[in-house]
């Protein structure tokens, strides 16, 4: 259990986020959910997970403030973000590849297999 | 200025002047001809009087000379004289037979002695005269003629003497005819000498014997020389006068030197005045007769020419003034009607005729200047045309002008107008108002100071003034132009500029216009966000439903999680349904397809239905539903399908937005504008107040319950209002965040029309 990757999983959709833990959960990592930003932001700095699953629009703070505001954090800077949007607004990516994220995924359009695989080739990047 | 003298008066003063001229020349040249011409006239009239006047006194002189030659040859007399006393006695008788009308005052005989032997004059018998000249004269055998005053009578008289010859030729005696002086007065009185200023009768002495003025008698017409006065006295003649001198000297020269005949002109300085004296011999006699005339005389004449001359030419004058003043009148006459229609045209008035009587230089005068008339009319006319033409484009032209300064002024977009300094040279209203500047303070200074567009990417100075002014070319500015204004404010502008070009296309200034797109920019931006936010939130459930349906695809799950699975299927599915809905009924709303189907209904009704919709969510909440309906009858004309929709929204919402257990207060009534108020009032989780004045907008979910119900499409809010617009409602809000939220819907009771559209909401 010690290898256990931890990701965690900012999303407001509780259906959506239940799924995706239950999928990682049955891949072996050790999942934990936050339903909006401002708890999703202390949830990452508290635990410091590996990867973060970041959903943009949600209640109390959206996906790219949070993400300006990891990013100032020292652990933060550097850690592991895939956006997990349906929004697809040209703007948003952009900002948000100007932060430091690897992917931004836009959910309709990702398999789960597909998410898997991209999950796990980033946990892999050092 | 010259004052103005009518030709007629010039005329008449020329031609009379000229004339008075002449006139005066003439009766100048008459005075001195008739002057000159006269005066020889006069000496010649005078000469010719004085020859008539002497030959009249020859012909009396020479019947006496005549008698006494007849009388010294009578037979009876030299018989008397012989010795014949028969004869002797009758020789008295005889003598006096001769005295015919008594014109001698004597006729008497002398012997040789020198007495007087017989005589008409008994006072002069036994005299003897023998020393009388013309005795003396008479003896020597000559007729003898004298004058001298008588020694009885003392009288003047005239003595004729004759000797009386006998047979063989000796001197018998001397016959004397002594003629009465009376008869020379008479005959010279008789002349008509009334024309002259005297006739004299002098002898060859020059000693006047006769004179209209009785005091020249025995003057002498000149001054006498010792000699001549001593042979005078010697005579006896006129016993011992002293003869005063009538200062006529020349004409006593003429007498001494023998001459006949000549006219003199002198001073006389007794009559003082300038004479002419002619003086004539009477025959071979020893008289002559001398006429005086004052030379005043002579002139009356020429000087009367003269006047009556004058008088005629002044006579003339008048005359001819009258008639130049007739013929200036008959051929000046169209003048003065040139002269007043001229005035007439002076004045503009072109409505006039030259009367053309005669064909002369008056009359074409008269047709060519109707001719200019006609031209000059035709010209005004086409004039005032072109005049009225031209004050039409003028018209034309300011009206074209005042419509294009309106559309510049009034144009919605900003528009100024720069030179090629760059300098603003005109701006207009909407361009001002932006900036909330005056014009006055504009004008003249560099656009860039006023108006400060930036490049919204580069946040630097837009070029495209400059490049259009270089280029000389249209040019749209990029897009995402700001204009920054006073206040820092940063407003997005669509904006270009157009050179402005002379006829030779030299660029001479620029026009740039630009328009405020804040509102256009802000419906692309709403239409971006919409289209990303629906975009979401129609993925979001379609992402849900196809990872949930690839994980049962993947069958590694138990039964319980299929059937987990298979209903979060299910719910994402009903979320596509309803967002897909509201978003058709949005896009209704916005497109204004509705169709509106108005028609009595119940409130009551129709919030019943509503709320046995909701039953089910109700019961499961277990909130509490208090009605309360202040009216009797809750009828109105109104959509019941909108009214639907409306209760449907806000009743969910206080629902979903309350939590359990809860409680919902309904209540209708009509408020003080009579009109019907329905509020929903719930004790839930409430709006919080940062986001209430944006509940209304599409797709806005506040934050504190996004985070309890996630399945909410945004769009359920701004169909109400939308729905509530569309029935002339109202709608508002009373919310504090976790004390709940109190909507009210006001609605008309009537005055809803129906509109037949395309569409209705589902």
């Amino acid at each position: 259990m010690i290898n256990k990757k931890t990701i965690l999983i900012i999303e407001d959709e509780k259906p959506m986020s239940q799924l995706l833990k239950d999928t990682l959960v049955d891949e072996g990592f050790n999942v934990v959910l936050a339903y909006n930003g401002v708890t999703g932001l202390s949830k990452a700095k508290k635990i410091k997970p590996d990867l973060i699953l970041l959903d943009i629009i949600m209640p109390k703070m959206d996906g790219i403030t949070l993400l300006k505001k990891i990013r100032k954090d020292k652990w933060g800077s550097k850690a592991k973000i895939i956006i997990l949007s349906n929004l697809s607004n040209d703007t948003v990516i952009e900002e948000a590849l100007d932060n430091g994220v690897y992917s931004f995924l836009i959910k309709s359009n990702w398999k789960l297999k597909d998410l898997l695989v991209k999950i796990k080739k980033n946990l892999k990047r050092k | 200025m010259f004052k103005r003298v009518s030709l007629k008066t010039k005329l008449v003063l020329l031609i009379n002047s000229s004339l008075f001229i002449l006139g005066l020349i003439l009766v100048y040249s008459i005075f001195i001809y008739t002057k000159m011409d006269s005066f020889e006239l006069v000496k010649e009239d005078l000469l010719h009087n004085t020859v008539d006047q002497a030959h009249l006194l020859k012909n009396t002189i020479h019947e006496s000379i005549d008698l006494v030659k007849t009388i010294a040859q009578q037979e009876s007399i030299i018989n008397a004289i012989g010795g014949d006393i028969n004869a002797r006695n009758n020789l008295l008788s005889n003598l006096q037979e001769y005295n015919i009308a008594n014109r001698y005052s004597a006729i008497y005989v002398f012997d040789i002695n020198g007495v007087v032997i017989e005589s008409t004059e008994p006072t002069f018998l036994g005299n003897n005269y023998g020393f009388r000249e013309y005795f003396k004269k008479a003896m020597s055998g000559n007729l003898a003629v004298d004058v001298s005053i008588g020694v009885t009578s003392h009288e003047l008289g005239y003595y004729f003497a004759y000797p009386i010859l006998s047979k063989n030729k000796e001197i018998l005696g001397v016959i004397v005819l002594k003629l009465k002086p009376d008869i020379i007065d008479r005959l010279i009185s008789e002349s008509g000498s009334v024309h002259f200023s005297d006739i004299l009768l002098v002898d060859n002495y020059g000693i006047v014997l006769h004179s209209l003025k009785k005091d020249r008698i025995y003057t002498s017409i000149g001054v006498l020389k010792e000699n001549e006065r001593k042979e005078i006295l010697e005579t006896r003649r006129f016993n011992d006068i002293d003869f005063k001198s009538l200062a006529y000297d020349p004409a006593l020269n003429l007498i001494r030197e023998g001459g006949d005949l000549d006219v003199f002109q002198i001073f006389d300085a007794l009559d003082n005045e300038n004479e002419i004296i002619a003086v004539s011999k009477i025959d071979d006699l020893p008289f002559y007769v001398l006429i005086e005339q004052g030379l005043e005389r002579a002139v009356v004449t020429p000087l009367m020419t003269a006047l009556i001359t004058s008088l005629f030419i002044v006579v003339f004058l008048l005359f001819s003034s009258i008639f130049t003043l007739l013929i200036i009148i008959v051929f000046l006459s169209p003048l003065s009607d040139f002269m007043n229609n001229i005035k007439k045209i002076d004045k503009g008035d072109l409505n006039v005729q030259f009367k053309v009587k005669n064909k002369d230089e008056l009359g074409e005068l008269g047709i060519a200047l109707n001719k200019m008339i006609k031209e000059l009319k035709d010209k005004r006319v086409e004039l005032s045309k072109k005049i009225k033409q031209e004050k039409l484009a003028k018209n034309d032209a300011f009206r074209a002008k005042n419509r294009a300064e309106a559309i510049f002024m009034n144009i919605n977009d900003g528009v100024f107008v720069i030179d090629r300094n760059s300098n603003i040279i005109a701006c207009n209203n909407s361009a001002t108002n932006m900036l909330s500047i005056d014009i006055k303070n504009i004008i003249g200074k560099k656009y860039d100071k006023i108006f400060k567009f930036i490049s919204e990417d580069s946040n630097l100075k837009a070029d495209f003034i400059e490049k259009s002014i270089k280029d000389g070319v249209v040019q749209k500015a990029k897009n995402h132009t700001l204009l920054l204004l006073n206040n820092e404010q940063k407003i997005p502008v669509l904006t270009s500029a157009a050179p402005i070009k002379n006829q030779k296309g030299e660029i001479l200034s620029a026009v740039i216009i630009f328009k405020d797109i804040r509102k256009e920019y802000g419906v692309d931006k709403a239409k971006t966000e919409f289209l990303s936010l629906a975009s979401h939130q129609l993925r979001t459930p379609l992402a849900t439903t196809k990872w949930h349906i690839e994980s049962l695809l993947t069958k590694k799950n138990s039964n319980k999680k299929i059937k987990e699975y298979l209903k979060q299927v299910n719910i994402s599915n009903e979320r596509m349904i309803d967002l897909v809905n509201a978003l058709l009924n949005v896009s209704r709303i916005e497109m204004g397809s509705l169709n509106i189907k108005v028609k009595e209904v119940s409130l009551e009704k129709i919030l019943k239905e509503v709320l046995d919709s909701l039953a089910s969510l109700i019961k499961k909440k277990k909130i509490k539903i208090h009605k309360k309906y202040l009216l009797k009858k809750c009828l109105l004309q109104s959509d019941p399908k909108l009214l639907i929709i409306i209760f449907q929204n806000l009743l969910t919402n206080a629902l979903k937005y309350t939590p359990k257990g809860g409680d919902i207060k309904l209540v209708l009534k009509v408020n003080k504008k009579n009109k019907l108020l329905v509020s929903i009032s719930d004790n839930g989780y409430g709006i919080p107040k940062n986001q209430q004045s944006k509940i209304f907008t599409k797709l806005f979910r506040a934050d504190n319950i996004i985070d309890k119900d996630t399945i909410g499409t945004g769009l359920g809010l701004f169909i109400v209002k939308a729905c509530v617009n569309i029935l002339k409602g109202k709608i508002w809000f009373e919310s504090k965040e976790n004390k709940g939220t109190t909507f009210f819907v006001e609605l008309p009771l009537t005055g809803v029309k129906s509109k037949v559209g395309t569409r209705e909401l589902i």
